[in-house]
């Protein structure tokens, strides 16, 4: 933690707070597309990447503000049933698509039927699998409803994946290439693995922005050569700059450009098969964290930038569930290996993808400490993939993000059903079933606070997988480029802040 | 003439029919497939995927995907890409002037350098210009493509700040802008290939050097220099043309690596990624026009022969 000053926010230049916004230019943003870049169709996008895009061209009838609360968007208002199971929005008058036709409730009833349909190839239809059916109730209010409550329902809406799309946008195979929507720009062209280039939409609904003419993506997966376009002056804006950078980026002064550093959201884990041996047996699960030095992990990685955290959640968030992160005790891994029945020892496959392949290293030395004996496998995704899908292996190190509703972060894991259970190595538990269950019915968050909390507890302890470290989140941008921000997931568009509200100094 | 390439385009289609039976029995042994690498990470939905498989023929048993595939091309459709549903083969047309472009360039880079070079090398064989491209040479080949690339863009665009340190502009929309992003990309490609066709051309140089035809033309009083480029030269072109040919490939498969470093849109990283998201429809389409190339680049070569050579009859049977 000895870069804690850095982690809330390190900004090398103050901006003037005076200076007003100027319109025009074209904004050249060079995005690390490591995560595969799955065509335009925002329903079935994958990757936040791919959404911080399609994000400026479609919306959804909520957004979030900077710090990820819902606050209304194409819906002005809502209104949820007792039993938190009809939702009754009412749409924003006058919000015009890119094809000038005005957007009504049937483009909503359209579009999450459309998310629904598995024909559509939507990563995210089980998010909306709770919704019964759809009513229109009049030209500007739908009203949706559910098979079973959903406390979490409004926080699934928001982004790409729930954009509000007109019918006439999608070819007659009901797939979408040029996207429509409402948002602040319009799509010109995408050339995969070389740019998307996008208008200003001259007849947005929220008067004065964007600022920008256009932006040009461009897809730039090496860091290294993400941190050369910028200091050339290629691209005006990048993320994730290489960790090793950083201590000489942050200490000389910087004429070039502006850094930002700030917590990071996504988050690095060791996935262990718990329905196969030998990690089915929980004491050896528990021997292996103990085992981990994540300290260490954080400074050999992110070069002390990135946090070693227990949970998804900040400290001042309302769902941060308390504890810290365990201390590597090779007493104890050794303790607990021997009653896991390893006295002497055991021999492991760790089996990762290429761009995980330090974090393997260094697990496998700290790991032999306490004498479990790493030995590493290096496949690519698409190899890897079908493996932990069928749980043919012991070990995986993996990454996920941040989600803003715990049913997100817990459901999607944990539950015997949840769409990400295998990146929990499928664990399944009949208590965390029955208590998550519990978390999406309820409606009052204090109730809902102490659900998952004891999931949290229970989970602590049988250790279905790994975090090891959250990495910091960068941004740079070119000195002429002004009133950029972004959200506290990272997000390009959010209330009030992003790629709209960003100009060009002239 | 025209019967003899009439003859060699009608051989190309056993060779390419083989080579697409190779390719998509190989890209199918690998495990994975499309749907898994668009659903994600951390994301399963059987519901979904079993959807996009139906759609995409993958339920169906791998000859009898290949029947679907071989039949849509044989119509000329080479089908959409199973990731974003564009259609294959204006996919590979939007890339494909930017390696050509690239691919020649660094051909040209190439033999630019390398002819003069050998030549140079051969006439003052074991003196100073000798060890100097033999060293040069020897340098080219080690350095590593990606490495030269990025010292490239250190000292020409950080430094320098004379030219792009990447993308691409088409080279006849704004030409001055064009070729100032095509420079270093051509050099970074061309330079490997010029190297060892440097040592190539000194042999054939000297093999040639030493023949009775070049005493004769010495004896009869011809100075040097006619010697050299009016008579040894053209005869060892014809082998150095061969490797020129056969190199194409090896341009096309180190244009993976520059494409990467100068962020350069062609159809190496298009390949290189089709194959990581398994997107059968796309390798196949690229494969299958790589292949179309490299076979039309060589009936050229075969072509420059005669040109070389009078004695070459190129004649069908």
């Amino acid at each position: 933690m000895k870069n804690f000053c850095l982690m809330l926010l390190l900004v090398l230049t103050a901006i003037p707070a005076w200076a007003a916004p100027q319109h025009g230019g074209i904004l050249k943003y060079g995005i690390a597309s490591t995560s595969i870049t799955v065509g335009v169709d925002p329903h079935v996008i994958q990757g936040d990447r791919t959404g911080w895009v399609l994000g400026q061209i479609t919306e959804s009838l909520l957004n979030y503000d900077k710090d990820m609360n819902t606050v209304p968007w194409l819906a002005e208002s809502w209104d949820i049933s007792d039993d938190a199971k009809t939702y009754t929005f009412h749409l924003r008058k006058g919000v015009r698509f890119h094809n000038g036709r005005e957007m009504r409730a049937t483009d909503v009833k359209y579009s999450f039927e459309r998310i629904l349909d598995p024909n559509t190839g939507s990563r995210r239809r089980k998010n909306l699998e709770v919704i019964d059916h759809i009513e229109i109730i009049d030209e500007y209010t739908t009203r949706v409803v559910l098979k079973s409550p959903l406390s979490a329902f409004l926080t699934y809406l928001v982004g790409a994946y729930g954009a509000i799309i007109p019918k006439e946008s999608c070819g007659a195979d009901g797939k979408v290439t040029h996207p429509v929507g409402t948002g602040p720009f319009t799509f010109v062209e995408w050339v995969k693995n070389d740019h998307l280039t996008l208008q200003k939409n001259t007849d947005y609904w929220i008067k004065g922005i964007p600022y920008l003419d256009g932006i040009i993506f461009k897809p730039l997966p090496d860091e290294a050569v993400r941190l050369t376009a910028l200091r050339t002056g290629a691209v005006d804006i990048t993320h994730s700059l290489p960790e090793k950078m950083l201590p000489i980026l942050t200490k000389k002064v910087n004429k070039e450009f502006t850094l930002q550093i700030l917590p990071g959201v996504s988050w690095r884990m060791l996935i262990f098969n718990n329905r196969k041996p030998p990690f089915d047996n929980k004491k050896l699960r528990q021997a292996v964290n103990y085992a981990i030095d994540r300290e260490e992990l954080n400074d050999a990685l992110t070069w002390g930038f990135g946090t070693v955290k227990n949970q998804i959640w900040p400290k001042d968030s309302f769902w941060h569930m308390g504890g810290s992160p365990v201390k590597q005790d090779i007493k104890k891994a050794k303790q607990l290996l021997g009653e896991a029945g390893y006295a002497d020892g055991v021999d492991l496959l760790l089996e990762v993808k290429p761009n995980f392949q330090p974090v393997a290293e260094v697990i496998q030395d700290q790991l032999k400490k306490s004498g479990i004996r790493l030995k590493l496998g290096v496949l690519d995704w698409a190899s890897l993939k079908p493996k932990m899908k069928n749980y043919e292996y012991q070990m995986v190190v993996s990454g996920a993000g941040w989600y803003s509703d715990p049913d997100a972060r817990y459901g999607r894991f944990y539950a015997s059903d949840g769409p990400a259970n295998y990146f929990a190595g499928g664990y399944t538990d009949a208590m965390i079933d029955e208590l998550l269950k519990k978390g999406r019915g309820e409606k009052d968050p204090l109730m809902r606070k102490q659900i998952y909390q004891e999931v949290f507890d229970k989970l602590s302890d049988d250790v279905p997988h790994l975090m090891l470290f959250h990495l910091p989140m960068t941004h740079a941008w070119r000195k002429d480029i002004m009133g950029f921000n972004v959200s506290a997931q990272g997000d390009l568009f959010y209330e009030e802040g992003g790629l709209p509200y960003t100009w060009i100094k002239k | 003439m025209i019967k003899y390439i009439t003859q060699r385009i009608i051989q190309l289609i056993p060779v390419l029919l083989l080579m697409s039976i190779i390719v998509f029995s190989l890209i199918h042994l690998i495990p994975g497939d499309p749907v898994d690498v668009m659903m994600g990470e951390g994301h399963v939905d059987p519901v979904v995927e079993a959807a996009l498989r139906k759609q995409m023929h993958l339920d169906k048993p791998i000859p009898i995907q290949y029947f679907y595939w071989l039949k849509g091309v044989v119509c000329g459709n080479f089908g959409k890409s199973a990731i974003t549903n564009e259609p294959v083969f204006s996919m590979i047309m939007k890339r494909f002037p930017a390696t050509a472009l690239l691919a020649l360039s660094a051909a040209f880079v190439a033999i630019l350098i390398s002819i003069p070079a050998g030549i140079i090398a051969a006439v003052r064989q074991n003196r100073l210009p000798d060890y100097f491209a033999m060293g040069i040479s020897l340098a080219g080949i080690s350095i590593p493509n990606f490495w030269l690339g990025v010292m490239l863009i250190l000292f020409f665009s950080q430094f320098l700040g004379l030219l792009p340190s990447m993308g691409y502009e088409p080279l006849f929309t704004n030409t001055k802008l064009a070729l100032l992003h095509l420079i270093m990309p051509a050099i970074t490609l061309g330079t490997a290939m010029a190297a060892s066709l440097t040592r190539f051309t000194r042999s054939e140089v000297l093999e040639e050097l030493n023949k009775d035809y070049v005493r004769t033309a010495r004896a009869k009083g011809l100075k040097e220099y006619i010697v050299v480029l009016k008579h040894v030269l053209k005869n060892s072109l014809i082998p150095t043309i061969t490797i020129i040919g056969l190199q194409i490939g090896g341009l096309l498969e180190g244009a993976v690596i520059t494409e990467t470093v100068f962020a350069w849109p062609g159809i190496g990283r298009l390949a290189v990624r089709a194959i990581f998201e398994r997107d059968y429809p796309l390798v196949q389409g690229i494969v299958l026009i790589a292949a179309v190339i490299y076979v039309l680049v060589n009936l050229i070569v075969d072509i420059a022969y005669t040109l070389l050579d009078p004695r070459v009859r190129l004649e069908g049977r």
